[in-house]
This record gives C-alpha cells, sequence and structure tokens, in this order.
C-alpha cells in the first residue's frame, strides 16, 4: 500500500503523539504521587503529631489535677480532672481512628496504660471518699510509673511519626530523582524517535524530488525521454506521471520545432538564393544589356536579398539557439586569427566611414577550446556593432589578452553609449540599444542577442559598459 | 515642807522580764498590722531573747510564724512559716496558739504540695518540648 504524504505525515506524528502523551502521563502520575505523600504528611502525619502533644498536655492536666485534688480533696479540682480525662479519651479515640497500624499499636498500648492508671485511680478515690487510711505513697508510685510509661509511649508515637515523616520526604526525594531520570530518558528517546522519523519522512520527500530535480535538468538541456519511475509517495508518484506527460509533450514539440527550422531553412533560403543568384546574373549581363536605370535596380535587389538572407540566418540561428539545437563542434584554437579575420572582414565599411580601427591583442595568448565559427560570428557582431554606433571618425578598438584562467576580449568604441537602464536589456533579441536618439541606426537587434548566446554556450560571459567620457565597451571572458 | 516622794518597791526580776516581753509582742503585733514584717520579726526575737522556753515565747514563735506566712509579706516564706509553726507544736505542746500551728502547718503543707505538684507538672512539659 502506497502512502500519501499526509497520511506519511500524519502515520509518523502518531508515535510522536504517544510519547509526548506518554511522558504527560508518566508526569500526572509522578506529580499525583507526589501529591498524595505531601498529602499524606498533612493529613495524616502532622494531625498525629497533633494529637500527640494533645494527649500529653491533656494527659499531664489530668495528672495534675488528680494529685491536687489527692493533697486537697478539693472537688473542683476533680471535675478539672475529669474534664481533661474526658478530652484525653476524646483525643485518643480521634488518633486511633487515623493512625497507621504502627502508630495504633503504640496508642492501644497507651490506651491500655491509661485504664490502668484510671483503675488505680479509682480504687484511690474509694479510700478517699470513705476517708480510711490508706497506702498513698504506693498508690503515687504506681501512677507515676503509669505516668512515665504513658509519656513515654506518647514520645515513642511522636519519634515513629517523625520517622515516617522523614521516610516520606525521603521518598518524596526519591520519586523526584526517578522522575526526573525517567522523564530525561523519555525525552532523549522521544527526541531521537522524532529525529530519526522526520528524517525518514524528509527523506521519502526528498529523495522523489531529487529525482524531479534531476530530470529537470535532463529537460533543461534538452534530453526528453519520459523514464521517470516514481510511484510513491501517490502525490509525487502523480508528479512524475504529469513530468513523463510533459516530457512527451516537449519531445514533441521539439520534434516539430526541428522540422519548422528545416523547414525553414529550404523554404526560406532556396528561394532567396535564387533571387540573389539571379540578380547576379542579371547584373553580369547574363540576361543580356541592361540601362543603368536598371543596374541600380538590380543592384538595389542584390543588396536587399543579401540582407534579407543574412535576416534570415540570424533569425534562424537565434531560434536553434534558444532552442538549444545550435551545435557546436569545440575544439582548442587561439583567438587572435579569429580577431584579426573579423576586423579584417568589417575593413571596408571602417574605411568607409573614416573610422579607426585599433587592435590590441596580447602575444602568445592561450587557446581556448571553441567552435571558431561561431566564436567567429560573435566577433563580427560585436564589432558590427561598434562600428555600427560610432559616428563618423570616431574610434574602435578591439583588445584580447589573458586573465587568471580565462581570456577577455573588448570592443570598445566611442558612440553614443547606452542608457544605464538597458545595459543588460541589451542583449534581448530585437533590442535596439541606441540610448538618446542621436543616433539613428538600423539593425535587427539579433546580433547582440546570438552573441550572448554562443558566449555563454562556451561556458564565458559577457557584459556591456558605459564609459564616463563617451562611447560603450561590450566584453567577454572564455574560459581557459 | 515637801513630801517624801513614796518609797521604790523593787519589781522581782521575772516580772520584769515577763512585762518588758509582753511589751516587745505587743509592738510586733503593732508592726505587724502596719505591714513592717521585718520590725515585727526583730520585735519577736527580742522576746524570744528574754524569754527562751517561757510564755510569751511560744507566742512569739507563732507570730513569727504568721509573720513569714502573711500573705503581705514580700519575703513570704512557707517552709521557714511551718518551720515556726512545727516550733509551737513540738517546743510548747501545752501552748494554746498549738491547735492553730497544726492548722496552719496543715494549710500551708498543702500548699507546698501542690506548689510541688506544679512544678514537677510544668518540668515535664518543659522536658517534652525539648
Amino acid at each position: 500500500m502506497r502512502l500519501s504524504l499526509f497520511s506519511r505525515l500524519i502515520l509518523g506524528y502518531l508515535p510522536v503523539f504517544g510519547l509526548v502523551m506518554a511522558v504527560s502521563l508518566y508526569a500526572l502520575r509522578e506529580l499525583q504521587r507526589f501529591d498524595d505523600i505531601t498529602q499524606s504528611i498533612l493529613d495524616r502525619d502532622n494531625r498525629i503529631l497533633d494529637y500527640e502533644k494533645k494527649l500529653a498536655d491533656s494527659f499531664l492536666s489530668q495528672v495534675r489535677y488528680e494529685r491536687k485534688f489527692v493533697i486537697t480533696k478539693d472537688q473542683a479540682l476533680f471535675r478539672e480532672f475529669l474534664k481533661f480525662k474526658s478530652d484525653f479519651e476524646g483525643h485518643l479515640r480521634e488518633a486511633l481512628e487515623i493512625a497507621d497500624s504502627n502508630v495504633a499499636e503504640l496508642l492501644s498500648l497507651v490506651k491500655q496504660d491509661y485504664e490502668r492508671y484510671q483503675q488505680l485511680f479509682d480504687k484511690e478515690m474509694v479510700q478517699i471518699k470513705g476517708h480510711r487510711e490508706y497506702p498513698q505513697g504506693w498508690y503515687t508510685r504506681e501512677k507515676n510509673q503509669l505516668t512515665d510509661k504513658i509519656l513515654g509511649l506518647l514520645e515513642k508515637v511522636e519519634a515513629e511519626r517523625q520517622q515516617g515523616t522523614y521516610n516520606k520526604v525521603r521518598e518524596l526525594a526519591d520519586a523526584g530523582g526517578r522522575a526526573r531520570e525517567g522523564a530525561v530518558t523519555i525525552t532523549i528517546a522521544s527526541l531521537a524517535f522524532i529525529l530519526i522519523l522526520s528524517l525518514l519522512i524528509a527523506r521519502s520527500i526528498n529523495k522523489p524530488i531529487s529525482v524531479l530535480k534531476n530530470k529537470t535538468r535532463e529537460i533543461a538541456k534538452g534530453r526528453f525521454e519520459a523514464d521517470l519511475r516514481l510511484s510513491s509517495p501517490p502525490e509525487i508518484g502523480e508528479l512524475a506521471a504529469a513530468f513523463n506527460f510533459m516530457c512527451r509533450k516537449l519531445s514533441e514539440l521539439d520534434k516539430v520545432k526541428s522540422d519548422f527550422f528545416a523547414s525553414m531553412s529550404h523554404e526560406l533560403r532556396t528561394p532567396l538564393t535564387s533571387i540573389k543568384e539571379g540578380t547576379g546574373l542579371l547584373l553580369e549581363g547574363v540576361g543580356g544589356a541592361t540601362t543603368e536605370k536598371q543596374r541600380k535596380l538590380l543592384t538595389i535587389l542584390a543588396e536587399e536579398s543579401n540582407r534579407l538572407i543574412g535576416l534570415v540566418n540570424s533569425l534562424l540561428d537565434l531560434s536553434k539557439m534558444e532552442a538549444g539545437m545550435m551545435n557546436y563542434s569545440f575544439e582548442k584554437a587561439s583567438l587572435a586569427p579569429l580577431i584579426k579575420k573579423a576586423v579584417g572582414e568589417i575593413t571596408p565599411l571602417i574605411e568607409a566611414k573614416g573610422i579607426q580601427l585599433e587592435t590590441e591583442v596580447a602575444e602568445r595568448l592561450p587557446t581556448v577550446k571553441v567552435d571558431s565559427e561561431r566564436i567567429l560570428q560573435a566577433l563580427r557582431n560585436l564589432i558590427g556593432n561598434a562600428v555600427k554606433f560610432t559616428p563618423k571618425a570616431g574610434r574602435v578598438k578591439v583588445a584580447a589578452r589573458s586573465v587568471t584562467g580565462k581570456i577577455e576580449v573588448s570592443v570598445r568604441d566611442t558612440g553614443p553609449g547606452i542608457a544605464p537602464e538597458n545595459l543588460k536589456a541589451i542583449f534581448d533579441k530585437f533590442h535596439q540599444g541606441n540610448s538618446n536618439g542621436a543616433f539613428s541606426v538600423n539593425g535587427t537587434g539579433l546580433g547582440l542577442a546570438i552573441a550572448k548566446h554562443i558566449i555563454v554556450s562556451h561556458g564565458g560571459e559577457i557584459w556591456a559598459e558605459n564609459h564616463p567620457d563617451r562611447g560603450s565597451t561590450f566584453t567577454f571572458v572564455l574560459p581557459c | 515642807m515637801i513630801p517624801e516622794p513614796p518609797p521604790v518597791i523593787a519589781e522581782p526580776q521575772e516580772a520584769l522580764e515577763h512585762r518588758e516581753a509582753n511589751e516587745y509582742l505587743n509592738a510586733a503585733q503593732n508592726l505587724l498590722a502596719r505591714g513592717d514584717y521585718e520590725g515585727s520579726l526583730r520585735e519577736s526575737q527580742k522576746v524570744l531573747s528574754l524569754l527562751k522556753d517561757q510564755s510569751p515565747a511560744d507566742t512569739a514563735i507563732f507570730h513569727m510564724g504568721l509573720v513569714y506566712a502573711h500573705p503581705k509579706n514580700p519575703k513570704k516564706d512557707n517552709k521557714r512559716a511551718i518551720f515556726f509553726f512545727n516550733r509551737v507544736i513540738k517546743g510548747y505542746p501545752d501552748s494554746a496558739w498549738v491547735e492553730q500551728a497544726k492548722i496552719w502547718v496543715g494549710v500551708l503543707d498543702g500548699v507546698e504540695k501542690l506548689k510541688q505538684v506544679d512544678l514537677e507538672i510544668e518540668e515535664r512539659k518543659r522536658d517534652r518540648s525539648r
């Protein structure tokens, strides 16, 4: 069963939720234990200690009034004795109700001794009421012994409860330590689990996305094979299917484009070439003698045919480049002869405009891996562009030099320059780069775009700069 | 002619001492009534130094017991009072003060015992609170 991304995330985080719940429940359970122990100390131990004090106080008060009564026979003292007796018995009963087994055992012994004490006093009362001589000293000693015993037992109750409280506080401290260790362990385990789970989920999502990314790069390079095989997660699988569909469509489009270029090459160039050749033949007089006026018209026809052929060639080249269908044949070559050739080709035009052309090519320029024809085309476009925008008696300088592993070629002119906002857009196709209308130069707007495609296809860079005084420089670099 | 004064008849020594002792005793009782407990004891002591075993030495000793048992005496001392009352009972068994002295001894002894009970109980309470 293939799980969707949503299901994966939900199922992945369910255990995390479970762990968090487990930690919370564990913490709650420990807190409940703390609460129980604290409550037990407050409700039981402290109350027993309180009762122990009350028992001791009421018993000592009872002893005080009993002994005073024996001395004075004053009934008011006897009534006080009875009052404290009642208090003592009440406290003892209540203490026995909340006492745990150890304390209850001690309190039972207290009760037994207290009853013996009462029995002794009852007997002594009979003697006192009968106004008889009786061994008062013996009674006093016996009662004193029982008093000591009862107070001793109450002290044991106090000690027992204090020990109990101490044990409970220690239990609290131990439980706190265990809770801390448990919480830390569970938290670390949870974090590790969450980390691993997140990695697995992220990996299960990233891996197919990475495959998609690579496939996108392949498409960018013009490889349109619909061979993406991703079935999981389903969302990515659907995306992969859409990708394959897109690849198939692109492949079809690519074929249409190739057919179009082939067709265009044939359908446009062939008639243009025929016109050009026909016009040439007529100018040469193959069709008979021509008048001066006819020769002028034929010359215009020939020039326009050439221009049209050039335009069609440029359009086809740019289209091929944009479609990634331009074929390059790279080989090691020096740029110097190419520059020389490009400059040589444009010399008639330079001379016609009275432009001064300088060439400054560094000696021992390293060779670069280039398609010479294409680089020559780029050079022609750049130099031609410079000459085109340089006014009469202006200057054009072509320079080439080696710069840290690269060869830099620049073409500088003394033309009108480029508006700053157009420095990048100047390389867009059909962009006319004259800045302020001072120069109105006709052009196709394709030369710089083609030059940029060629340089970039060689792994190089191209850019344009203005000069503060006048003119602009087009520079490209190629890796050695 | 100037009449002759009557002849002085010498009193016997014993009668003289008794009269003097009674005067001291009266003074002691007056001083007690005025709250001069120290003075009262001094006057009673003079009686005893005059007459050791004869009346009113028993009265003087009984009086000294009263001075020490007196509730307003800042130097009230039940044990010393009991001591003087017991001296009357044992030293002067035929004295008219013996019965009263016994009552006083009984009362003061009871008070002392009650005090002792209180002291013992308080001490026990203190021991427990330590």
